[in-house]
């Protein structure tokens, strides 16, 4: 069985298949299946500092301060678009073409 | 649910509320063909140090076991099957007092705490 620690990903940052930076895991999303809960997409954007930190409110707050904060740099990319076998190097598996469909507008649920 | 906001770094409790820890490290099976599975919790001192780095993880294990021998080189894991709700504790169906995660906690009382006088 291959596992791998989803805490590792926090922060880190997505490279395409050509080496691009692409932006840096915030959040991962996971929903039941069955009897299981299954990652199902990996939000990607710029606030990968804080969510390391776990001061993701705070740093939130600080972006909005001096906006920074970019909403249009929010890739929601499913789970079998990224290859997290290697955590410390998380690699999309889609041409960077294939973004401009995941870009994720704020969850008004949350 | 979005495993970074709501479980990690979260307060993990038994089935009689004691509180065990928190949410440390969140263990995945990678299934080819399947979305990963999260399969496990990790708790203690080895899962948070390596979050900051292989090295540091390398050294909290190292002394782990000098301390307290093999059996505590490992991070603790609690079963995924196991939790019983979601909230702002995560509550898992086991009892604490079964497991070694207080291993340390026990000896401390046992050989330091207890031998104080008026203890």
């Amino acid at each position: 069985m291959t596992t791998v620690n989803l805490e590792h990903l926090a922060g880190r940052r997505v490279l395409s298949q050509r080496g691009k930076n692409v932006g840096y895991i915030e959040e991962i999303r996971a929903e039941r299946d069955g009897d299981d809960f299954v990652v199902t997409e990996f939000h990607v954007g710029v606030y990968a500092a804080f969510e390391r930190l776990s001061a993701s409110a705070i740093g939130v707050a600080v972006l909005d301060l001096f906006r920074l904060r970019r909403r249009d740099g929010l890739y929601r990319i499913p789970w079998d678009k990224l290859d997290i076998s290697d955590p410390a190097r998380p690699r999309l598996l889609c041409p960077m073409t294939e973004l401009s469909g995941m870009k994720g507008a704020p969850d008004i649920r949350e | 649910m979005k495993l970074l906001r709501d479980l990690l770094d979260k307060q993990v409790v038994d089935r009689e509320q004691v509180k065990i820890g928190k949410v440390d490290g969140l263990v995945a099976e990678l299934r080819p063909g399947k979305p990963p599975r999260i399969i496990a919790i990790e708790l203690g001192s080895i899962t948070l140090a390596r979050r900051l780095g292989a090295r540091p993880g390398r050294w909290m294990a190292r002394l782990a076991v000098k301390l307290g021998g093999k059996q505590h080189g490992e991070p603790h894991r609690i079963d995924w099957h196991k939790v019983k709700d979601i909230g702002v504790d995560i509550e898992f169906d086991i009892d604490v007092r079964e497991t070694s995660i207080f291993a340390w906690q026990d000896w401390l009382r046992d050989h330091v705490i207890g031998r104080i006088p008026g203890a």
